[in-house]
């Protein structure tokens, strides 16, 4: 049985094994009223529909899908989706802060909800595997009462990506950076509003471009996408450089600070205006969907959601590109941005059979795992990545098998799908490093706090977030929404090493970051902060800040610590009262 | 009507779903247009049966929701209705109702009689008409083609007035000068068509009674009409349709004085 809210999921998650009954969820939809910045929902709510009615009060989850229109609340915690604002405010995961689940043999609260044991982190991502998501306890946010929006180009990927991380590591925290690659931003129209303003994705324009010939039609659309590799050469050859949209929201005072070091930090590009940014903003939620004429012929469109590090973002973006590229035409973007890292977003369409589409998706799979990034952001695993996933997240796999045993002894809830057999030789131990692009340290889990944190500050470098004893007692502790606090880990569970790779905000299956016992750990992979950069001290709690939509970038014992560009300015907002 | 005009939303990812008020009311998957458009597709390939197929979109009311909606100008309701048309036998529009009055104004009046504040707020006598089938435009939009020949003969000379957005189509299908009277702003909340200044609860964007829904699709209908009365939680409503404000109230809703005062609130608006 495969619980189903809407079917939006594009990696098969809801379609079930041959013999599956679908539980269609969507007839539970009733939303509670606001309390305490809480909404309860029922599963089968249309993420719109939620929206609408937070409107109303003044309220936002600010969680934005591209299919919000198509989705429902219950899939996205299932899947562990995130939003096109997910850089400010988290993914959806983050913004739940109770589930209440039924499964065959329980039925159980999580987060606020739990009675004992927080089975939370294993169900959002379990896909339907390990219950039925019957009411859910989300975070929502005031309507930002200002948003400022921008678009830059830059000549190559490299330098923006070099931007984007500059702006997120300096804490300016951006609701939104997506950067369209040189074969988007000119395939897409990305470059100018006139262009962004036809709403002319690429193959719509391809098509359109085609299918006005009507003696040529039947052969000139399936032609370049049967020569891949040329259309990607030639579209390669052809772009101008790529096109970056960055937007802050929130109260007016705190925007224009941002935003304004955000443009000083963006100013290696070319300043396009307002009007990119604003035009994706109204069109965000309108995926391209004419993509008819592919079909009929026999083609293939898709998409894939990668991340990683921002150190093996470039090998990720390569390695990724070059195995789709030997069967279809490609192009990607990157949003989902964070400290850490970014997701890409690859689009690709060719033609060929079942054999060619399944050929591509094994070596783009293959190419992401090989570049140590993680094979889904959030799009889920379903049955397209089902494989990859298992052997991305292998080491957890036999608790979860224990766990889905407790919970639906015989099996029923969407079986074959999360966590079938792999085989996936021991890994060796992560090495004690820092990686200063990423701003993270991998550190000894069990190692004092002295001993860690001498050894971080002989090096420069100091933890984001402080911790008083070992950093695999810190693993479990509370965080905001928008924080990763572990990032990567390695554990040693039944006597068998797993590791878990740094990477940012997976959706590979449950976090297992965040389901492993402390006693487990051997190494964790957690934000640092080097020590030479300036900071402003104030001795208000984080609650103060926050409630101005002013982010610390630590909390220690007697106040706040704000860092980066608009530090001074924040902070003296933050006099001013 | 090619197969191939269908095909752009048959591999849409239901993008629409939200704003359809049978598919939100039934929350059924067949009841989405991507799946009433993907109907015909099946029908042409031989895997559904003229029953089956008429049956499959039997659940458009036609509404137009997914036509406003649709970010690549897809005509949705428009091809269903069309499609069906085209499958069905024309059904026949009641007869014409004699008009009362000589004045050059006629309102037309659906269910409840505004005409007399209508013509007290223009200082002219207005003639009015009853219809029962909103001059017959369910059975113009299933095929029957008769229909604007006889409004425009009916009404000769004669300036209409119209609440109904039905209403109006006609007309102007029958090339008479027609005045559709706005609805009326700043009340609690509204159900209306899609078409109008107004914004239904959560986009439901009609009542459920439009065209001949209620008579095809009786539970459905009467599903929209729930979903609605739901949404409005208790609160008091304003209908922009005498009509449209029966079925809700028939089915629970609160939508009193606002409109049985409707027609003076729109006048004033017009004004």
């Amino acid at each position: 049985m495969v619980p189903y809210g809407a079917g939006s999921g594009v990696c098969g998650a809801a379609e079930g094994m041959a013999g599956a009954l679908s539980l269609d969820l969507k007839r539970m939809r009733r939303i509670g009223p606001v309390a305490d910045d809480l909404v309860e929902v029922q599963p089968g709510v249309l993420g719109q529909h939620l929206e609408d009615a937070l409107e109303r009060q003044g309220r936002a989850t600010r969680h934005s899908p591209s299919s919000i229109w198509c989705s429902t609340v219950g899939g996205w915690a299932a899947s562990r989706s995130a939003g096109q604002f997910s850089s400010k405010y988290g993914k959806f995961e983050d913004m739940v802060a109770a589930l209440r689940v039924v499964a065959p043999a329980a039925r159980f609260g999580t987060g606020l909800w739990s009675a004992g044991e927080d089975l939370g982190p294993w169900v959002m991502g379990s896909e339907g595997g390990l219950g039925v998501i019957s009411s859910l306890l989300v975070r929502t946010v005031p309507l930002p009462e200002h948003r400022q929006l921008g678009a830059w180009r830059f000549s190559t990927v490299e330098a923006a990506w070099d931007a984007m991380r500059a702006v997120l590591q300096s804490d300016l925290h951006p609701a939104v950076l997506r950067l369209y690659d040189p074969v988007d931003t000119r395939l897409a129209g990305k470059g100018t509003a006139t262009r962004a303003a036809e709403g002319a994705r690429w193959l719509d324009a391809f098509q359109n471009a085609a299918l006005s010939v009507p003696a040529l039609r039947k052969h000139l659309l399936g032609l370049p996408l049967a020569m891949p590799r040329l259309l990607n050469a030639i579209a390669q050859g052809v772009a101008n450089g790529c096109v970056l949209i960055a937007g802050w929201e929130g109260p007016r005072d705190v925007v224009s600070i941002l935003a304004r070091h955000g443009a000083s930090l963006l100013s290696d590009g070319e300043f396009l205006g307002e009007g990119p940014g604003e035009h994706w903003y109204a069109h965000r939620h309108e995926v391209s969907y004419k993509l008819a004429p592919i079909f009929e012929r026999g083609g293939f469109a898709d998409t894939m959601e990668v991340a990683a590090t921002w150190s093996r973002l470039p090998g990720l973006y390569a390695g990724i590109r070059a195995a789709i590229g030997r069967h279809a035409v490609v192009m990607a973007h990157f949003s989902h941005v964070y400290a850490e890292g970014c997701s890409i977003y690859f689009s690709f369409a060719g033609t060929g059979s079942l054999a060619t589409y399944d050929a591509l998706w094994r070596d783009a799979l293959d190419a992401a795992a090989a570049a140590g990034g993680t094979v889904a952001h959030h799009h889920g695993v379903g049955q397209l990545k089902r494989h990859a996933a298992a052997r991305e997240l292998a080491g957890i796999a036999a608790q979860y098998a224990a766990l889905k045993s407790r919970l639906d002894p015989r099996g029923i809830l969407n079986p074959g799908r999360l966590f079938p057999p792999v085989d996936v030789p021991e890994p060796a131990a992560p090495e004690v490093e820092i990686d200063p692009i990423s701003r993270l340290a991998t550190l000894d889990a069990q190692a004092g706090p002295q001993e860690r944190d001498a050894w971080l500050a002989a090096r420069g470098w100091a933890l984001r977030y402080p911790a008083h004893g070992t950093l695999a007692e810190a693993a479990r502790a509370p965080r905001r929404p928008w924080e990763s606090r572990v990032v990567g880990a390695s554990a040693r569970i039944d006597g068998r090493r797993a590791v878990f790779v740094a990477v940012p905000r997976s959706a590979a299956g449950p976090d297992p970051r965040a389901v492993l016992p402390a006693a487990t750990y051997e190494t964790v992979t957690v934000p640092v902060v080097p020590l030479a950069e300036p900071v402003h001290r104030m001795a208000y709690t984080e609650e103060a800040c926050l409630a101005r939509d002013v982010r610390p970038s630590r909390v220690l014992g007697g106040g706040v610590e704000l860092r980066g560009p608009a530090a001074a300015e924040l902070a003296a907002l933050m006099e001013r009262g | 009507m090619s197969p191939t005009s269908f095909t752009v939303c048959a591999y849409c990812p239901r993008l629409c779903r939200h704003v359809c008020p049978v598919a939100v009311a039934t929350a059924r998957e067949a009841a989405t247009p991507t799946a009433m458009m993907t109907v015909p597709l099946l029908a042409a390939r031989g895997d559904l049966g003229p029953a089956d197929a008429l049956a499959g979109t039997s659940l458009c009311l036609g509404c137009g929701a997914c036509t406003a909606h649709c970010k690549v100008h897809v005509p949705v309701a428009e091809r269903l209705t069309a499609w069906r048309a085209a499958r069905l036998p024309s059904p026949a529009a009641a007869p014409l109702e004699a008009i009362e009055g000589s004045a050059q104004a006629v309102c037309v009046l659906v269910e409840s009689d505004w005409s007399q504040g209508w013509s007290a707020r223009i200082g002219r006598p207005v003639a009015t008409v009853r219809t029962t089938d909103e001059l017959g435009h369910a059975a113009w939009t299933l095929g029957a083609e008769d229909v604007p020949a006889r409004v425009a003969a009916h009404f000769a000379g004669r300036t209409l007035v119209t609440a109904s957005a039905a209403v109006e189509a006609v007309a102007r299908a029958a090339g008479l000068p027609v005045a559709r009277v706005p609805a009326p702003a700043g009340t609690l909340a509204f159900v209306t068509c899609h078409d109008g200044p107004l914004s239904s609860p959560d986009q439901l964007a009609c009542c459920g009674r439009r065209g001949g829904f209620v008579a095809r699709e009786p539970e459905a209908a009467r599903a929209v009409a729930e979903e609605n009365v739901r949404l409005l939680a208790g609160r008091e409503a304003v209908c922009g349709d005498e009509g449209c404000a029966s079925w809700l109230r028939d089915h629970g809703a609160r939508i009193d004085g606002p409109t049985d005062t409707l027609g003076a609130a729109r006048e004033a608006n017009v004004r």
